[in-house]
């Protein structure tokens, strides 16, 4: 009986998994906005293995406030090759919105691609972080 | 007269030309696999994507881990090794054309319907997709979309769950709806 229940209980958990909360976690790398996208720019397979689904702390200048198509403001931190595209939450982003272009800031975020230069979009995508909010 | 008309164009090129590349680095895909067992859905905002107004070449990078399911479980199984596998192919690349470009005027507001064809890559695995859609110019701003069939997705290597009694679970054809703001590049 108690390993039907607990067996039970274990997928029901499993099914309603919450998902990562990414801001509770701790960073696993801070860098400097420029260092990271041009450890993405020198060696994308060993950046994709070390940086992808990780946490981290970027910091850097703004270039431009933007908002995407779910409302979530989008803060993009201007790189010499690229740049890192860092995209808030419904929650966060009454945080952006105090900041303006050419602010220093430190965005703590989950990351979901490197940076890299395409020859099909003939441009650099890139470095996307999600879950996004300031660091103090 | 001529002289200065020449030194002008040579100068301020974009007066002359219209500016012909677009790019967005927020487009919205959203993919649906309906089966008798469950419907599965996740949406995805950071499609970066280029028209060149003048080729009729567009490009569309969809990074694989922004996709975002309801159940965090769904979204762990999407990424992991034998599905997306999104460590090692973290994007997702089409590249194409506008079968009927000419047929778009660029500087003229309307709806435009679109052939697009070219070649989809999904984990390192290039097939021929084609897709009908819509450019849409209000105001100088141009709008992307579609709704098409990524169809055998096996054929992308893309793994179904292993355990027989979820395999079916995963349509083999998924349906894509796309959205794209485009500004001026």
């Amino acid at each position: 009986m108690f390993g039907i229940l607990s067996v039970g209980g274990t997928i029901l958990y499993m099914f309603n998994m919450p998902h990562r909360d990414v801001q509770g976690e701790t960073a696993k790398y801070t860098i400097e906005a420029n260092k990271f996208v041009n450890e993405f720019m020198d060696n994308s397979e060993a950046s994709n293995a070390k940086y992808l689904d990780n946490v981290v702390v970027v910091s850097g200048t703004v270039a431009e406030i933007s908002e995407d198509q779910l409302k979530q403001k989008v803060i993009l931190l201007k790189t010499d090759k690229a740049g890192v595209n860092c995209t808030f939450t419904a929650e966060t982003n009454v945080n952006a919105n105090k900041l303006s272009a050419g602010d220093k800031v430190k965005i703590k975020g989950i990351v979901r691609m490197g940076a890299s230069y395409d020859e099909d979009l003939e441009e650099a995508e890139f470095a996307i972080l999600e879950k996004c909010n300031i660091i103090k | 007269m001529k002289k200065l008309t020449l030194l002008l164009i040579v100068l301020f090129p974009t007066l002359f030309f219209a500016q012909t590349k677009y790019i967005t680095r927020a487009g919205h895909a959203n993919l649906f696999s309906t089966t008798i067992a469950e419907d599965i859905t996740a949406d995805n905002y950071k499609v970066t994507s280029t028209i060149n107004a003048e080729t009729g070449a567009m490009v569309f990078v969809i990074p694989v881990q922004s996709f975002e399911f309801k159940k965090s479980l769904m979204q762990k199984h999407f990424n992991q090794e034998n599905f997306m596998n999104s460590k090692a192919f973290p994007k997702i690349k089409f590249k194409g054309e506008i079968k009927n470009l000419s047929t778009v005027k660029w500087d003229k507001d309307g709806k435009y319907p679109v052939t697009v064809q070219g070649d989809l890559t999904i984990r390192d695995v290039t097939k021929a997709l084609s897709a009908e859609g819509t450019i849409s110019i209000e105001k100088g701003i141009v709008t992307a979309s579609s709704v098409f069939m990524v169809k055998q997705i096996s054929d992308y290597h893309v793994g179904k769950p292993t355990r027989k009694s979820k395999r079916d679970n995963v349509a083999e054809n998924i349906k894509i709806t796309y959205k794209g703001i485009y500004k001026v590049k």
